[in-house]
């Protein structure tokens, strides 16, 4: 029955503790996705949308962050019951994430190279692997190669250049096309993107989501693209789920969502868009 | 030659950390301290003298063009004593320093990032550390055994390593919320992996700065408890325990104890300026 799903948030509800009291925070979020599409999700800021796809890669504490009901299928197996060792299956190889302010997501002190190198060769490996053995040079000069082809495909120029500098010697825009780049370098199987443009300038955005989406498009990977914006909303995905409160509020395809909302919500979203003309 | 130097290396920097004429007064008295206890066979005059061999006949003399620095009551020549002194001050500032880190910084980090009970049991143990002055922990421990340097470097690695906890601690707590933490989480990155290896080298020149500064406060705290009989014992140029020998003399044979006691003075005044430079050079906020 959900063979066919890669990803399916069934019933998701989480509360969060705040002293004695536990304050429900999410309801019954139902999302499904399947191989290769690209989905988004939009909603107002504190609808709840950071916290369904953090809780995808459980990135949420526990405490504060309660579980109060749901699974979440990958691969028909439920995420929420992994142990720390599955994790390391899980994370940057079968799902990675991007995440919303590109200034912060690198490491300040290292070069991009190490970044991206460190990545590749030593994630999900085992403990005494990645403290002790040293990658060989053929592992290196793969990753290499690997980190070269994803700055290249992301339209960064002289990646080659790039692996030796630091995050501060570059503009946001190639910073989050390093972030994205970073995230996809195991080709994971499902990419969350976490507002990925939302802290660049509108036309830096839209460059970096054309991207984003044609080399989702051309690796066979699915995208859950988490948004604010309505517009780029509807570029990206090919389905749309409408969060509020905590809720999903409409699901159906994008174009639908958008040319014939069904929910007064959405159609109050729809109309709070700024006309240009 | 100005124009072979490149953009952004090293020159450039070493330039901006000189530009302040302080650090570079700092960075020189250090150089010469370095110098004097490496080369100390070569430079001092009366190499003999240090080892405690006696001529009474020569007791006592004051500074000449032969004693730069006078002779004390064994006729012992006293420059030459102080320039293998430099010897213990500086061998007890790293050691201090790189047990004091080599504590301090793993138990921050640890600290700092798991937070809940295990922040709460180190931060209260350093505290504990903390409440006591750093020179009385140094004197119990050393009075408990026997006096000795190294027993004194031990003594106050005991008391200086909370420091260095407490810094790192709230520097992890800093950087623990950064997103490239929740990133590198995100992307597959152990915890350990994340504290040692994101963690700690956004650290590294905190307690740099730390290290620099805090050097000349251990070469104090090292020459106050050789100068109580704590620390080295004579017949060894340790210069706190040369003050405490001389320090009879004080009245009359004053250079017995001036010339240690400057030595140790400027060798503190020089750390402290370098770094103080340092500080600045690092803190990008100073610009």
């Amino acid at each position: 029955m959900t063979t066919e799903n890669l990803l399916e948030i069934k019933n998701l509800s989480i509360s969060f503790k705040n002293g004695p009291e536990e304050v429900p925070t999410l309801h019954n979020i139902n999302i499904s996705l399947k191989p290769g599409e690209l989905v988004t999700i939009v909603g107002e800021s504190g609808s709840g949308k950071t916290i369904t796809v953090r809780s995808i890669l459980g990135l949420l504490k526990t405490p504060p962050t309660l579980y109060t009901g749901g699974s979440i299928l990958y691969k028909g197996k439920d995420l929420l019951k992994n142990k720390k060792k599955d994790w390391r299956e899980i994370r940057g190889k079968e799902i990675s994430m991007v995440f919303q302010d590109p200034m912060t997501a690198l490491n300040p002190v290292f070069t991009i190279g190490e970044q991206m190198l460190n990545v590749y060769l030593y994630q999900g490996k085992k403990r005494a692997r990645r403290w002790f053995g040293k990658p060989s040079n053929e592992e290196k000069k793969a990753a290499r190669e690997r980190a070269i082809e994803l700055l290249h495909k992301m339209s960064l120029p002289d990646p080659e250049g790039l692996l030796e500098r630091y995050p501060f010697e570059l503009s946001g825009g190639m910073r989050q096309r390093i972030v994205i780049a970073l995230a996809l370098i195991h080709t994971p199987k499902l990419l969350i993107a976490d507002e990925p443009g939302t802290a660049l300038d509108v036309t830096v955005q839209n460059s970096i989501n054309k991207e984003l989406q044609r080399l989702v498009k051309e690796e066979g990977i699915s995208m859950l693209y988490i948004t604010h914006n309505l517009g780029v909303a509807k570029e990206m995905g090919e389905r749309t789920y409408v969060m509020q409160y905590g809720k999903v509020v409409e699901e159906g395809n994008t174009e639908d969502v958008f040319l014939r909302p069904k929910e007064t919500y959405t159609k109050n979203l729809l109309a709070a868009l700024p006309k240009l003309v | 030659m100005e124009a072979n130097v490149k953009e952004r290396k090293a020159p450039g920097k070493i330039r901006k950390l000189l530009k302040n004429k302080l650090t570079l007064v700092g960075l020189i008295i250090v150089a010469l301290v370095v110098f004097a206890a490496i080369f100390a066979d070569f430079i001092a005059p009366h190499p003999s003298d240090v080892t405690g061999s006696i001529d009474f006949s020569l007791m006592n003399q004051l500074p000449s063009s032969q004693y730069i620095f006078g002779t004390d009551e064994a006729g012992r020549d006293i420059f030459s004593r102080v320039l293998f002194g430099a010897r213990y001050s500086l061998i007890m500032g790293v050691v201090v320093l790189t047990v004091a880190i080599g504590i301090g910084v793993p138990l921050g980090l640890i600290a700092g990032f798991w937070g809940g009970k295990v922040n709460s049991v180190i931060m209260r143990l350093t505290d504990i550390f903390l409440s006591i002055p750093s020179i009385i922990l140094a004197m119990a421990v050393a009075a408990i055994m026997e006096p000795s340097l190294f027993n004194s470097m031990v003594a106050i690695s005991f008391g200086w390593w909370p420091w260095f906890t407490r810094l790192v601690q709230a520097e992890t707590l800093k950087i623990k919320n950064e997103q490239f933490i929740l990133a590198s989480e995100g992307i597959g990155a152990s915890k350990w992996r994340i504290a040692f290896i994101e963690i700690l080298p956004n650290c590294l020149s905190t307690i740099i700065v730390k290290a620099s500064t805090d050097i000349g406060f251990v070469i104090l705290t090292g020459a106050s408890l050789g100068f109580l009989g704590l620390g080295a014992q004579p017949p060894a140029p340790e210069w706190g325990t040369m003050v405490a020998e001389g320090r009879v003399y004080l009245p009359t044979m004053w250079w017995q104890t001036t010339f240690p006691g400057l030595a140790i003075l400027v060798t503190v005044l020089g750390f402290n300026l370098l770094g103080d430079g340092l500080r600045d050079f690092f803190d990008v906020r100073v610009d």
